[in-house]
């Protein structure tokens, strides 16, 4: 009986239909599916002819002779490949080739393959292209009105560069990610206003001018990383926004920033510009934040905070309440009491951590921090602080004093630092054990230093 | 009609070897092949024999899909435990979890296990892949190494 079954099993497999293997080929690089599936029997020689999910990558290793030998042999395979396939429609491409010259050669041969792939029936297209010198590639335009496409990402030497005019109609994309060197900002805020519909959104790129980005309303998700000074200025209307993640990036006027309340998690770096220094829009942005959850702040964007107050005022500026804030993590240019003040707006804090960016000495203060009472979250919920580039200033000691005794829930203090790593042996244990014998609030809080 | 629907409370799967299973609706949305026979049916209780899954393979499909159908679980924790899923099953299993996913018309699952099969048989040898859809070649030495010269292109 159990023989039989096994047979019936072995009988199943090797009548996996055509239909299923394709399925699983489509998952693995094209120069696999033709070079070593086919040659597994009969029946799977020409399976890879069905294919409407095609992977290509040059694996070709920079710094090597016969490069351009080696692009050749590459390209004669996608055009044979792209030739000898039985079904016209090409549902997926992604094409990845790193080379350190981009020739003319080079530049058609890829033209000519995103060109057939592009099409109604083209869903998803992946290209990157990398070269350490010669040429870029201009992005063929077909591709930007694919009425099916829903996920489009293109990164390394590839150019974009789109007028008003430009006719972009991407009405199925939902995932766009854009990480290429020559873009103006100018080309991105027309491609997006041809995505009715996209919910991701990561985007990486060098402005050649500050300029102004509008993302789609339908975003769900958003990452913006600016890789320059220049910086990007942005405008965001995204009710159903969760994720949000900004790098280099600045705010012009109060109005840009609204329906942000179902954001979830946020990672802020913005600055500030000359033209631009004043933190309203910053506090705008982090009020429109208010129901967040998890957040990471930038030490430029602490820097655009702190910049415009002291403690003397901070009850004057409107830093939000963050009621249902779990995570919180600060990095500053200095240690600054301003952490005092950031608690009492966290009464649902879990997790805080901070992080001395530089060796600078901290802000000087009075000898007592005057709160009016103790935050709630140190009384309540505070479980986990993790203390990074302690340098040893008398404010930060007092800082970690104070929540040390206040803190009645907190399990662990971990403390790291550039001391710390330089300090010997006998002189970590004395420290660990100076903040260890400090009274504690909490019975079962440990003190550590990584 | 949407009020009949709703009415049903517990499915019952019966797997070719006889063993039942009990089910939320929820649990079987995923199913389409299942789904449909439901929404044919109005009645409070459901019964559907899957004559083409076994039951240990359906018990494994069932536990996917509770933890995929859980709103409270987050995206971490179900990607944690799908990488666990693959990691304790057999070539032999996946194989047969994706003839299953097919049969039941399983979008989703059927992608997981395609590509899960995908990784294991990637940058892996002629013979390797043999084995793991147990397949014998039927190709000679000579035939083999006449496909190679003829289709030069693609073995370089």
């Amino acid at each position: 009986m159990e023989r039989e079954q096994e047979n019936d099993y072995t009988d199943r497999l090797s009548s996996l239909p055509d239909s299923l293997l394709c399925h699983i080929l489509s998952f693995l690089p094209t120069k696999t599916s033709v070079s070593t599936i086919s040659l597994v029997s009969h029946r799977y020689l020409h399976l890879w002819k069905n294919l409407q999910v095609f992977d290509f990558y040059n694996d070709y290793c920079p710094g090597v002779d016969g490069e351009s030998e080696h692009f050749k042999h590459f390209a004669l395979f996608v055009n044979a490949v792209l030739a000898l396939r039985h079904s016209r429609h090409i549902r997926k491409m992604h094409l990845s080739c790193g080379d350190s010259i981009l020739e003319d050669f080079n530049l058609i041969s890829v033209n000519t393959w995103v060109d057939a792939a592009a099409g109604s029936h083209l869903e998803e297209l992946h290209l990157a292209l990398f070269s350490s010198q010669g040429l870029g590639f201009y992005l063929p335009i077909s591709i930007l009105s694919c009425t099916n496409l829903l996920s489009l990402s293109l990164c390394g030497q590839i150019f974009l560069e789109l007028e008003q005019s430009s006719t972009i109609h991407l009405p199925s994309l939902k995932t766009l990610q854009l990480d290429i060197s020559y873009v103006n900002a100018n080309s991105v805020d027309i491609l997006l206003s041809g995505c009715p519909i996209l919910e991701t959104l990561d985007l990486s790129f060098s402005p050649e001018s500050l300029a102004k980005l509008h993302v789609p309303s339908s975003l769900k998700s958003l990452k913006v990383i600016v890789e320059n000074d220049i910086g990007a200025c942005l405008e965001i209307d995204a009710p159903g926004l969760k994720y949000l993640t900004l790098t280099k990036i600045t705010f012009g006027d109060v109005a840009a920033i609204g329906n942000l309340h179902n954001v979830e998690e946020a990672c802020l770096d913005v600055f500030s510009t000359p033209e631009n220094e004043y933190v309203d829009p910053l506090l705008t942005l982090l009020q429109a934040l208010s129901g967040i959850k998890h957040l990471v702040l930038c030490c430029s964007t602490a820097k655009r905070l702190l910049g415009a107050q002291s403690i003397i005022n901070f009850s004057n500026i409107r830093f939000p309440e963050f009621c249902h804030l779990l995570h919180l993590e600060l990095i500053l240019p200095a240690f600054d009491p301003f952490l005092y003040n950031v608690l009492q707006k966290c009464p649902m804090l879990q997790t805080f951590i901070i992080q001395n960016d530089q060796d600078k000495s901290p802000h000087e203060y009075g000898l007592a921090v005057n709160l009016e009472s103790v935050p709630k979250c140190l009384v309540s919920c505070l479980t986990f602080i993790h203390f990074k580039g302690y340098v040893g200033y008398w404010e930060e000691q007092e800082f970690i004093k104070y929540v040390l005794q206040n803190g009645l829930v907190l399990k662990t203090m971990l403390i790291s630092g550039v001391l710390l790593d330089q300090m010997m042996k006998w002189e970590k244990y004395r420290f660990l054990k100076r903040f260890s014998d400090l009274p504690k609030g909490s019975a079962v809080c440990k003190v550590k230093f990584d | 009609m949407a009020a009949e629907k709703s009415s049903i409370k517990i499915i019952t799967l019966i797997a070719a070897d006889g063993s039942v299973f009990e089910v939320e609706p929820n649990i079987v949305k995923e199913m389409k092949t299942v789904q449909s026979y439901i929404d044919e049916l109005d009645q409070n209780t459901v019964s559907i024999p899957l004559p083409n899954v076994f039951g240990n393979d359906l018990a494994m499909i069932i536990e996917y899909c509770k933890k995929h159908a859980s709103e409270e679980e987050t995206k971490e924790a179900k990607e944690e435990f799908d990488f666990e899923f693959v990691k304790r099953m057999k070539s032999d299993d996946k194989l047969r979890l994706l003839q299953a996913a097919s049969y039941l018309n399983m979008e989703s699952f059927l992608q997981f296990m395609a590509k899960a099969i995908a990784a294991e048989i990637e940058n892996q040898s002629v013979e390797f892949v043999r084995d793991y859809f147990q397949i014998e070649s039927d190709f000679t030495p000579e035939e083999e190494a006449e496909l190679r010269k003829e289709n030069e292109w693609a073995f370089k």
